[in-house]
């Protein structure tokens, strides 16, 4: 059954709807007349459907589609300075291939996009935010002492920080990756920001945002800090990141901003109707399973543990209203499928789940 | 009249970030009350400045349902505003929208868009007292 169509309850008779885009592309390339025809409409119904949920989530114009001509990605960067305006994108400053400047957020930008783009495409052979080889724009420099960074859905948006609060958004590899991986959910699973799936939404961030700067640094699991945001809090705030996926709720303890509330378990589950229902708050436990399946694993997160996510954000069964016991299933169900029912992969993400309060101990029979 | 905004979330949603303030105009002419100890009166033209920029006849109209959905699809980790006003007589309501909505709630209830400007504003006011007061 075609991945797609599946999702859209639209009925299937071709092989082609069962092979992914990368194979597809080769058919087009190197297949029959017959076989090309059934592969590009193939392509052309995933590339239409992406589209649209694209448009619906705002996530900006496409770049040309699905890349069918087999040259090797290209990571494609222009940083931007919005000179303290709210004006985007603002004055060109840094393009693809261009040297460094004197401006350090500029760099900062310029290196975690590409960071972040490596680790797309040379873990998971995905190009760019949309796996069509969207270009990668930033503006630094938003507003005055802007106190956040996101993805608007065409390009990075970064504050300098207030100095009180935050440092440059810049600074933090991590929360470059996690912000551009909004951008990645949004154009898969496209998982609601509200409650159980918002708090997946923002697991996802941090589990990708950590893997990006987990690769740039060539850490083990065990050599990793697990930390969000590190360096982010200004001077004088009694804190190390803004999260930690080893501990939730040990990030930060101080007198302006409280104490970290992340719970790590579900019996600590935090019901709010702030914050989108505590979609910051709730992703510590998502985020925990996810540090506990790399560190049974071993080795480097990205590879065993970053695949099953990755397999899982782009799992097109995976409903948009997820709760987390349905993720977990489904990281669960691909693991199986790309390790074995009886891998130490899977048997790692179930005791992660179970250990998390997710999965019941007695209820794991039912996702085997 | 009262107004009451209360701002969470953000890239973390530090607990201690959350602010719960309240406009009172029953306070002659006006003063900005938050829960953590911070308040600030208004000067006379500022209160009758933001007063205007509520049309309650408009506001009392605006369907949370329909800024819920602009609110998903727009940016992640943005600051979320819930925005409530009290009428003298005991009618209430609130809306829920994120702190890059401005256009869109200028163009519902003109004015609207500017109180969210001063409504940041004012939390960042609020956030210098906290820090000051550690
Ligand atoms: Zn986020």
């Amino acid at each position: 059954m075609c991945k797609v169509a599946h999702r859209h309850s639209f009925s299937s008779h071709s092989i082609f709807c069962i092979l992914p885009p990368d194979i597809l592309s080769n058919i087009v390339k190197n297949g029959t007349p017959e076989q090309r025809d059934a592969a590009m409409r193939a392509l052309g119904l995933d590339t239409s459907l992406r589209n649209q949920r694209l448009t619906f989530s705002l996530l900006g114009e496409r770049s040309a589609g699905l890349d069918v001509s087999g040259a090797t990605p290209v990571v494609q960067r222009t940083i931007f300075d919005a000179g303290n305006l709210q004006v985007l994108p603002g004055k060109a400053v840094r393009n693809e291939g261009a040297p460094p400047t004197a401006d350090v957020a500029v760099n900062e930008a310029y290196e975690g996009l590409g960071n972040t783009f490596d680790l797309y495409l040379q873990v998971y052979h995905r190009n760019s935010i949309d796996n069509a080889g969207l270009p990668l724009n930033a503006s630094v420099h938003f507003d005055q002492k802007y106190n956040n960074a996101f993805w608007n859905g065409q390009q990075m948006v970064f504050g300098d920080g207030d100095g009180v609060i935050f440092n440059r958004f810049t600074i933090a590899t991590d929360v470059i990756g996690h912000e551009l991986t909004h951008g990645v959910t949004a154009a898969e699973a496209n998982l609601v920001y509200q409650g159980q799936s918002g708090a997946l939404n923002e697991s996802i961030s941090d589990v990708f945002g950590s893997l990006v700067k987990q690769f740039k640094l060539k850490q083990t699991a065990a050599q990793a800090d697990w930390l969000i945001g590190a360096g982010l809090l200004a001077a004088g705030i009694h804190g190390v990141a803004l999260r930690s996926m080893k501990a939730p709720g040990t990030a930060y303890n101080d007198p302006v901003l409280g104490k970290d509330p992340q719970p790590a378990d579900m019996q600590h589950f935090v019901n709010t109707m702030q914050d989108n229902g505590g979609v910051h708050t709730n992703s510590g436990i998502p985020n925990r399973a996810f540090f506990l399946v790399a560190s049974a694993l071993g080795g480097n997160a990205w590879e065993r543990a970053g695949q099953i996510w990755y397999d899982t954000v782009t799992d097109h069964r995976l409903s948009k209203r997820a709760s987390f016991a349905a993720f977990a299933t489904r990281t669960s169900l691909n693991a199986a499928t790309r390790y074995g029912s009886a891998s130490v992969e899977r048997k790692a993400v179930l005791d992660a789940w179970r250990q998390v309060g997710v999965i019941k101990a007695t209820a794991s029979a039912a996702v085997s | 009249m009262r107004i009451e905004f209360v701002r969470s979330g953000g890239p973390a949603a530090f607990p201690g970030m959350v602010m719960d303030a309240t406009v009172d105009f029953a306070a002659n002419p006006g003063r900005v009350s938050e829960k953590g100890g911070y308040t600030r009166d208004l000067a006379s033209q500022e209160a009758q400045d933001v007063q205007k920029l509520i049309d309650p006849t408009l506001f009392f109209r605006i369907n949370n349902k329909d800024l819920a959905k602009k609110r998903e699809s727009g940016p992640r980790d943005l600051y979320q505003y819930d925005i409530a006003v009290h009428m003298d007589d005991g009618r209430t309501h609130s809306i829920t929208v994120s702190d890059m909505m401005g256009e869109t709630l200028e163009g519902i209830s003109p004015g609207l868009g500017k109180f969210l400007d001063w409504a940041k504003q004012e939390c960042q006011r609020i956030t210098n007292y906290k820090v000051g007061q550690r």
